[in-house]
């Protein structure tokens, strides 16, 4: 735009090239203020009065008709007298006052001349003689006089002199109205229409003055079209000069960070460079939390801590190009909005070499200040808190570090990850992954355990262990555990970290069960899975038995297991039958337990002499107790219907 | 092009100035007159100047009648009216009564005005009845000329049983008739005529002219004849009469395209016996005879009429038929 205006050739000259918004906006003031004058103080009088002198040349004056109405129809008449000679000002018809100043000569007021001043012509009286008889002939009594001269004509006679016997101007009947008095009388005609006319004579020789006041109507054309015509042009000269003044660099973006909430703004209106730009730094973002992470590995968890440096888990998320400043986090609940922030700050402090300083050193801490603003605002669990909870926890606990990889440990399926990971069961004595315990491994979230290597049998029988503690919906609250449970199953720091957010609210899920940490497909609710994670959990019962408190059942059906809140829903049909293999087991397993085991007489679908009954505690026996009851809840409805 | 921009600084202020300069002043209005306006024939009056004039007329009376001053008569009374109104005052004073004034209401219940822009212009009114209970007057005002006021020019009394055709209202205004007009079954001059033809015929030809049903100035004038006839008679004398129009008449259209004409008539009667007779003038008669005048054998009688005629329109069937008389002895005198 610039340059199709015509001075960007003068760019050189900041003042003419600022010369053309100044003169609009000068131009567009003094129009606009002369406007405001022409409506104000040069807007002209609404009051005008206009006066036809007295003359010598005739007694009386007269208006013709339609002059008391040219300005308005609203007039005042004022008549004056020289000293206090007796003046006399009537309103009358046309035809009356002519008939009645037949025999006369008058001062006629033929019109508006100009603003300042009326025409006036002097009438000299009809020399034709009235009818002589006078009687009963239409049209042959006095006719109305008849002007003798256009203008003033100045014909001094001797008939003037004998004007001195006229008929009293207050006494006729034919006046509308009659004023008189001394040296000056009023009259104030309203709607006065065409055929009235104003009459004035006084008891001297000449004819009295005769003024004459409207309320004219007095338009502003120029106030209004002078205010929006300047204002436009004072407009548009202020914009000229805000586009003229306006830096070069700011016309064109190549790789722009936003250090301010304007650069902000043109960072989106060249999105896609900036997108790019973006991507470009993830990439390389990227390459340097690979290195991060394989640092971290051979750090102390407290190096880990967040803030101190970019977290490696929020570089995958640095690939979504996501509005960076404050914009994202206004609207992003999830953690990559952080994470974006994070990453665009860290751009911005390679790309913007002005901002460098002062970027760069806050760019840790506007992460951390970032991902906690969400969380207040949305109430939603961050997940690299919780994956950074979930580290902490387990160096407290192992006092090693694991090695969770940058990208790894996004819970969200298809993230990408920033490298390979070796082999974690290398030199494991637990079997596990990184010679995790699985105490230690309950401990950590399934997207961890799935990240560093957990196969989905392992976590099925991980699952299985925290599950039954904590089948209630109470949130977990450690008085409410059971006293001689495994002492594997709970896991009081992650636990009571997520139930504590889902008790307040400050979760999505509104009861932490265990089964919402998993995510759909980690295992399937059939009968024979549920198969496998009985002999799963019947085996490792055997096998560490020593755990449980002397004199302890090791499962307790627990009114809490009985419910279905948490439990997932089966996917087969419950007319399938169970399998063999577990009926085969589950007497071998029943004796083992001690008495005190056994189930309740009030649950007789766990009676050992059922061979269909699932042993009690077993996920069978929830999914049966499910059936039963979904059953009859159907049976209830059937039967109201 | 050098420098265009004091040039257009330059003529952008002298634009600005001029426009000022013209928008500032508000445009003068032409002198716009619609002469059909001007020479529209209005009302000479409105009803609340007529009601003013009658009231001034009424007032100008009141004075002349406490004082019987025929002069104080003359700013708002003439015609027919003035005499009348004089004979009257010499009766009132002869006979020191007032029962020979007339009595005239000045309040009007029907103005008719005339729209006549010219001189003399004519307006009937009829009058609230009067206190004596006498029939309502038939008021007639006259301007002569401009430079003269309104003037009581005569009344009448309606015939009983006569109702007033109808006129234009007073805002409306009605039209003066002269006697060139030939929208009437007669024109006023020859209506007057023949009334007077009838006057002193009454079994005459102009008796088929006139509807004299309610008419009873006709039986009047007939009695009066025949009653100076009788005494004529009695002196063995002779009674002469005359009947003449005085040419003083104003007519005002009727909304059917009639006329009400009212003209004055003067009459005179002369009663001579014969010779060594004595005719006794009346006690109303001798107002009007100078003081010491002897009784001879002959008297003069002179009397003014007003009459109220009313013409129909020529495609009309009905006849003019006269709506009211005022009869009055106006003079007496001993003829030589």
């Amino acid at each position: 735009m610039p340059g199709s205006l015509g001075w960007s050739s003068r760019r050189g000259n900041p003042l003419r090239k600022k010369f053309l918004p100044l003169f609009l906006i000068v131009v567009g003031v003094v129009i606009a203020g002369l406007g405001v004058a022409s409506g104000t103080v040069w807007k002209p009088d609404e009051v005008v009065t206009l006066t036809a002198p007295s003359t010598s040349e005739a007694r009386y004056v007269m208006t013709a008709p339609g002059v008391l109405g040219q300005v308005s129809d609203d007039v005042t008449i004022v008549a004056r007298a020289g000293g206090e000679a007796e003046v006399t000002l009537v309103v009358a018809r046309v035809n009356d006052a002519r008939g009645w100043l037949a025999d006369t000569s008058y001062q006629e007021v033929s019109g508006v001349a100009s603003w300042e001043s009326l025409t006036t012509r002097l009438v000299e009286p009809v020399e034709e003689e009235p009818a002589a008889d006078g009687e009963n002939a239409d049209g042959e009594a006095a006719e109305d006089a008849e002007p003798a001269d256009d203008e003033q004509a100045s014909e001094d006679s001797a008939e003037e002199a004998e004007q001195d016997t006229g008929p009293a101007l207050t006494s006729s009947d034919m006046w509308f109205e009659s004023v008189s008095g001394a040296g000056q009388v009023q009259v104030q005609l309203t709607s006065v229409e065409d055929p009235i006319v104003v009459l004035a004579g006084s008891d001297g020789d000449a004819a009295p003055e005769l003024s004459m006041t409207w309320q004219r109507e007095v338009t502003t054309p120029l106030l209004v079209p002078g205010i929006v015509g300047g204002g436009v042009l004072a407009v548009l000269g202020l914009l000229l000069l805000v586009v003229v003044s306006r830096p070069r660099k700011s016309q064109s973006v190549e790789a722009v960070a936003p250090s301010t909430g304007r650069s902000a703004r043109s960072v989106r209106s060249v999105a896609p460079q900036g997108a790019e730009a973006t991507a470009g730094a993830s990439r390389s973002a990227a390459r340097r939390s690979g290195r991060s992470a394989a640092r971290a590995s051979a750090k102390s968890a407290t190096s880990a801590a967040p803030g101190q440096q970019p977290a490696p888990w929020d570089v995958p998320t640095t690939k979504t190009p996501t509005a960076p400043g404050s914009r994202s986090a206004d609207f992003a609940p999830q953690p990559q909005a952080g994470a974006g922030v994070s990453q665009v700050s860290a751009a911005s402090s390679r790309s913007m070499p002005s901002a460098t300083s002062s970027m760069s050193s806050h760019s840790a801490p506007s992460v951390a200040s970032a991902a906690g603003g969400q969380r207040q605002q949305f109430g939603a669990p961050s997940a690299a808190e919780s994956a950074m909870n979930t580290a902490a926890g387990i160096s407290a606990r192992t006092g090693q570090m694991p090695t969770v990889g940058g990208g790894q440990s996004s819970p969200f399926p298809g993230a990408p990850q920033a490298r390979p990971v070796e082999n974690p069961r290398d030199g494991s004595n637990t079997g596990l992954p990184y010679g995790l315990t699985p105490e230690a491994a309950a401990m950590l979230d399934t997207g961890t355990l799935q990240a560093i290597g957990f196969t989905r049998k392992e976590l099925r029988e991980l699952t299985e262990k925290q599950r039954r503690p904590k089948t209630s919906g109470i949130p977990t609250v450690p008085g409410q555990q059971p006293a001689g449970g495994e002492s594997w199953l709970p896991r009081d720091s992650q636990a009571s970290a997520s139930s504590w957010r889902a008790a307040w609210g400050l979760s999505h899920e509104a009861t932490p069960t265990p089964d919402t940490r998993m995510r759909p497909g980690q295992y399937s609710h059939t009968d024979q899975d549920a198969a496998v994670v009985d002999e799963a959990l019947a085996r490792h019962q055997d096998s560490a038995p020593q755990q449980r408190p002397t004199g302890q059942p090791a499962y307790t059906p627990t009114p809490r297991s009985e419910g279905v809140g948490g439990v997932p829903r089966p996917s087969q049909s419950p007319t399938q039958a169970p399998r063999q293999p577990r009926q085969q087991q589950q007497p071998q397993q029943a004796p083992q337990q001690s008495p005190s085991a056994q189930p309740p007489a009030t649950q007789p679908g766990a009676a050992p002499t059922d061979h269909d009954a699932p042993r009690p505690g077993t996920r069978r026996a929830l999914y049966q107790s499910y059936r039963e009851a979904a059953a009859k809840m159907d049976n209830d409805k059937n039967r109201q219907a | 092009m050098k420098n265009p921009r004091p040039a257009l600084i330059r003529s952008t202020a002298a634009i600005l100035a001029l426009a000022l300069l013209t928008a500032c002043t508000p445009e003068l209005p032409p002198l716009e007159v619609d002469q059909e306006l001007v020479e529209a024939e209005f009302p000479v009056l409105t009803e609340n100047q007529m009601a003013s004039i009658a009231q001034t007329v009424g007032e100008s009376l009141g004075a002349a009648d406490a004082e019987k001053d025929p002069d104080a008569l003359e700013d708002r009374v003439t015609g027919p009216a003035l005499t009348i109104r004089e004979a009257e005052y010499k009766i009132a004073k002869a006979q020191k009564s007032d029962d020979s004034l007339t009595e005239l209401p000045s309040t009007m219940q029907s103005i008719f005005m005339t729209t006549r822009q010219t001189w003399p212009r004519t307006v009937f009114g009829v009058s609230e009845r009067p206190q004596n209970l006498e029939a309502e007057r038939f008021v007639i005002y006259t301007q002569e000329s401009a430079q003269t006021n309104y003037e009581l020019w005569g009344w009448f009394a309606l015939f009983p049983g006569i109702t007033v055709p109808t006129f234009a209202a007073s805002g409306v205004g009605t039209q003066e008739i002269s006697d060139l007009d030939e929208t009437l079954q007669v024109s006023p001059e020859e209506a007057i005529d023949q009334y007077v033809s009838l006057l002193k015929k009454p079994a005459g030809d102009a008796k088929e002219v006139f509807e004299t049903e309610n008419d009873t100035f006709v039986d009047e004038i007939s009695d009066l004849r025949k009653y100076m006839k009788d005494a004529a008679k009695q002196v063995e004398g002779t009674y002469k009469e005359t009947i003449k129009p005085s040419g003083d008449w104003h007519a005002l259209k009727t909304i059917d395209g009639g006329a009400v004409i009212v003209t004055s008539l003067n009459l005179s009667g002369t009663l001579k016996g014969e010779s060594g007779a004595i005719v006794t003038p009346s006690a109303m008669e001798k107002a009007f005879l100078k003081k010491g005048t002897k009784a001879s054998n002959a008297l003069t009688v002179k009397r003014t009429a007003i009459v109220g005629i009313y013409v129909p329109p020529k495609e009309q069937a009905v006849k003019p038929q006269a709506l009211g008389r005022l009869l009055k002895t106006t003079g007496a005198s001993v003829p030589d």
